[in-house]
């Protein structure tokens, strides 16, 4: 006699899981790939800048649905085949590495113009200049928006459904077809991706506490502190 | 003095190109030869069966039961699931996987190759029999309304809906949708559902005045909702009884020549006509002469 922990808890969990492996997979491929794309868009080579914008706005522009029927579907018709999971991860990160591209170019762009000319004065490589002035200015700036495409991919993992893979979206599918009680099993795949979108949040929002660059009300926080004794003093270590 | 109108970096990439072209046709051409024709080696084994003695065997299908469904342990299961099994155990296939879509999906899914085999129910019609390879069907379908308690507006037949304004549902890219396009003169009445669990949700919530769907399948939903909804009495008579065959892709015909042969085999046993009855599918409507084929 299957008990409840047989027939609605242990596929839920499972269908978690495969949420959260299509989630992870997804998002290691978007960010490595935004950032690049970040890259390639701040390039002084105009080849450069036009790849990375066409790879932007084709991502960003084409429905994240369409994109998987295509890889799944499609792409086999023209011997391109990878495995459920693998298109699942690719077509995720694909798309999301579009938003997070804009996220982190903004975030350099934001960062004062004063800032890079005084390290370019100082004769600083394009590394460390990066390294050291600007993406540590960057990252709290970018950080935010970035947080907020982390909850919309995790959301978005949902499509993966549709081409019959067991994430959380279709073990509740399969459990309405198999038992009813539509409201009860959507309330409750609801409650598990609010709950999941949750713990994005709070860790995101942990580290921005921690990249925090302005100055809590009396206290001097470490970046600052960096910063100032550079510029006074001490130089490149 | 040279003379040539290309530069030096022309002619060696013209070089290269026809070096390739030339590398490719000597690999095609020192390529093995394809398998044996018949007449060589007397009959061989469909490509098809080779492969799935391999590796396995992936059904294309719905999550639709009674009809097709998986089972808590991952096997597939429903009467057209076993069915097939049955069929492809005696033809030597032991491993069986699964890919569930929604019904539009799994077509692609046969002819993207990320299934071998759609099971459950297609029915032949002149779009998918120049691409399709048919089994014999293994069952027949006759298709009923779910309807709200009652039937308030007395709803026994797609003229019904039409004379009353009403609202069908029905699962995308079915026969029993193109039939309702054409009944109901248009597709303005007719909502598309992705499953049947929906089509109830859609009744329950007042987006469809009626259901379509397999009687079978209406007793299975109303087991899972009750009190929800009642099937109207009777078959829908404007639409036809559909023929349930699985298809495999047109190049694989000898698979399901091969398939048709043990098939027969469960039917002269007895074998198909039990688990028809078991499942509350009419046997003898295998007989009929008003079954579509290709």
């Amino acid at each position: 006699m299957p008990t409840f922990w047989d027939e609605i808890v242990r596929p839920l969990a499972e269908g978690t899981m495969m949420t959260l492996l299509v989630f992870v997979g997804g998002i290691l491929i978007a960010t490595t790939l935004g950032i690049a794309v970040a890259a390639l868009r701040l390039s002084k080579f105009a080849i450069l800048r036009g790849i990375a914008w066409v790879h932007v706005e084709f991502f960003r522009g084409v429905s994240v649905l369409v994109l998987i029927f295509w890889v799944f579907f499609v792409f086999p018709l023209i011997g391109i085949t990878m495995t459920t999971l693998m298109t699942a991860w690719v077509v995720i990160g694909l798309n999301q590495s579009a938003f997070i591209a804009e996220i982190v170019r903004a975030g350099i762009q934001a960062v004062p113009r004063g800032q890079v000319e005084a390290s370019i004065a100082i004769n600083l490589s394009s590394w460390d200049r990066f390294r050291n002035i600007v993406f540590p200015q960057a990252l709290p700036i970018a950080l935010p928006p970035y947080a907020n495409q982390l909850v919309n991919t995790l959301k978005e993992t949902a499509v993966v459904s549709l081409i019959g893979l067991a994430d959380l979206t279709f073990r509740g599918n399969e459990l309405r077809t198999h038992l009813g009680h539509s409201m009860e099993i959507f309330v409750s795949i609801g409650i598990v991706y609010l709950l999941l979108a949750y713990l994005l949040t709070q860790g995101t929002s942990w580290l921005e506490r921690k990249m925090r660059v302005e100055p809590k009300r009396g206290a001097k926080p470490k970046q600052t502190i960096k910063l100032r004794s550079f510029f006074m003093g001490g130089g490149i270590k | 003095m040279n003379s040539s109108p290309f530069t030096r970096k022309t002619r060696t990439a013209i070089t290269a190109a026809f070096g390739t072209v030339l590398l490719a046709a000597s690999l095609v051409s020192c390529a093995p030869a394809g398998a044996p024709a018949d007449d060589e080696t007397g009959a061989s084994e469909p490509a098809l069966l080779t492969s799935a003695k391999e590796n396995g065997i992936i059904f294309g299908m719905t999550d639709s039961p009674p009809t097709t469904l998986v089972e808590a342990d991952g096997t597939p299961g429903g009467y057209a699931s076993l069915v097939t099994m049955e069929v492809l155990g005696r033809m030597g296939i032991t491993e069986f996987n699964t890919l569930v879509t929604d019904f539009p999906s799994s077509i692609s899914g046969l002819v993207a190759g990320r299934s071998d085999i759609r099971i459950g129910g297609l029915t032949p019609n002149d779009e998918r029999c120049p691409v399709m390879a048919f089994t014999k069907p293994s069952h027949v379908l006759t298709y009923s309304f779910a309807v709200q308690p009652g039937n308030p507006k007395e709803l026994f037949s797609l003229e019904d809906l039409k004379d009353t304004n009403s609202k069908l549902g029905t699962q995308g890219a079915t026969t029993q949708e193109a039939v309702a396009i054409e009944v109901m003169g248009g597709d303005e009445n007719i909502v598309i559902l992705p499953d049947r669990q929906s089509g109830i949700d859609a009744l329950r919530t007042d987006r469809v005045d009626a259901f379509v769907a397999p009687y079978q399948t209406l007793v299975q939903l109303l087991e899972t909702n009750p009190g929800a909804f009642e099937i109207a009495e009777g078959y829908v008579p404007d639409l036809p009884i559909l023929a349930q065959s699985s298809v495999v892709t047109s190049e694989n015909a000898d698979f399901v020549e091969l398939y048709n042969k043990y098939f027969d085999e469960l039917v002269d046993e007895g074998w198909v006509e039990e688990l028809s009855d078991e499942y509350g599918f009419d046997f003898d409507l295998l007989a009929s002469p008003d079954l579509a084929t290709c």
